[in-house]
């Protein structure tokens, strides 16, 4: 039951998220790319 | 007004996710374009580009090494990008056995990477691969069976998203993958894909064209301009590559982020695919790609439309709205406290540095 709510909330969670990745995306886009392996692209995990 | 706004701005959302899958089964029941399919042996180039991938290389390189394909017609070049970690050395390793190496000592981006790579090519067919991704021992087998098939320019192969357990995943992520190998498939039958999978694609050597250096999208400019110049890029879903998924959201919101920040200058890039006499898959391009970046604008105007319209099934679909909101912001809290879990479950093990976009795009 927790298991399917879990899914249920990352469902929305992850719309949002992707739909917002594009606004985002248009501002990164606007204020000049870095490429891909530019610095600011590069995170520790 | 506001009535108008809002069914505007439903029709828009309802139309990319679900009238253009719609579309696109109707469309290929009528105008389905098999792919002559033959399994011969033309002479390929697999070409990566790596900056720092050193906890990567090594696994990517013995995986090449186990492809189900002959050894004296396959050509592994792998284009070093400035690493400062020990990428370089790692690959050295294998240099002369049967990896050519390019290396550039000035950090160029990947675009400049894979140009470079791709001039040392001698196959005819040139296959990209990104480090992190396994291929299937069939894969490049697969990939090139398509090129029997003259009207063929490019062929994507299919990412398959894996949990941590090794299934294929099944969380939102993994099913938002899965709905857009679905339109895939059924763009590609009907002409093409617009956009590869950037772990697993494949050309004609003599359609690339080197890409400007500031490319985000190599994997969708490319395949573009081989479509622009009327050849098919298809999608095979019997060529395979692997990667494991990562938990935590956030990552993947980087990725699509550099996607669609692709996307967006892939229409500046080159204008012409919006003219529909010069385009021929317009239509496609249209509806997946320039749909996806204004779906959020039609969604801020749903909601606030919905707002002046709050009587009878208005109001039932502003509750509705609401509660998905809701529920996403619960998604973000259980997505926050799950990567809080994952960082203290890997603490103290080794930092791992690792670049977000060297993963294919999910275009």
């Amino acid at each position: 039951m927790r298991n399917k709510f879990r899914k249920l909330a990352l469902l929305p969670y992850t719309f949002v998220l992707m739909n917002w990745a594009a606004v985002v995306g248009l501002y990164y886009f606007a204020h000049g790319s870095v490429g891909i392996w530019g610095p600011t692209r590069v995170r520790q995990a | 007004m506001a009535k108008a706004i809002f069914f505007m701005a439903l029709a828009g959302i309802v139309y990319v996710y679900i009238g253009y899958p719609l579309l696109l089964m109707a469309w290929r029941k009528t105008g389905r374009r098999p792919v002559r399919k033959n399994y011969c042996e033309p002479s390929v180039s697999l070409v990566m580009a790596m900056h720092n991938e050193q906890n990567t290389a090594e696994r990517k390189l013995r995986n090449c090494f186990e492809l189900d394909y002959p050894s004296t017609k396959l050509q592994f070049i792998v284009s070093l990008d400035a690493p400062t970690d020990d990428t370089e050395a790692l690959v050295r390793n294998y240099a002369g056995e049967r990896v050519e190496i390019h290396y550039s000592p000035v950090h160029r981006g990947k675009a400049e990477a894979l140009n470079s790579g791709v001039a040392m090519a001698t196959g005819e067919i040139v296959v990209f691969a990104d480090a992190r991704q396994q291929f299937d021992k069939q894969a490049i087998r697969e990939l090139v069976a398509n090129f029997a098939d003259p009207s063929v320019g490019a062929v994507s192969g299919e990412l398959v998203l894996l949990d941590e357990q090794g299934q294929e995943s099944s969380d939102a992520v993994g099913l938002y993958w899965r709905y857009e190998k679905g339109l895939r498939a059924m763009e590609s039958d009907i002409h093409s894909v617009p956009g590869a999978t950037g772990a697993i694609y494949a050309i004609r050597r003599e359609l690339f064209v080197p890409l400007p250096k500031d490319t985000i999208l190599d994997d969708v400019v490319t395949p573009m301009r081989i479509v622009l110049a009327k050849m098919r890029v298809i999608f095979d879903a019997a060529a395979r590559a692997y990667e494991v998924v990562s938990e935590k959201h956030s990552s993947e919101y980087e990725r699509k982020t550099r996607t669609l920040e692709g996307n967006y200058q892939l229409f500046a890039k080159l204008p012409q695919l919006l003219l529909p006499w010069r385009n021929p898959i317009f239509v496609q391009l249209i509806s997946h790609k320039l749909g996806r970046l204004l779906v959020p604008y039609c969604l801020v105007a749903l909601f606030i439309s919905n707002v002046f319209l709050l009587s009878g099934l208005y109001l039932v679909f502003f509750v509705g709205q609401v509660l998905w909101y809701v529920l996403a912001g619960i998604g973000w809290l259980i997505s926050t406290r799950d990567s809080d879990v994952l960082s203290a479950a890997t603490a103290g093990q080794q930092p791992v540095e690792r670049t977000i976009c060297e993963t294919s795009s999910e275009n």
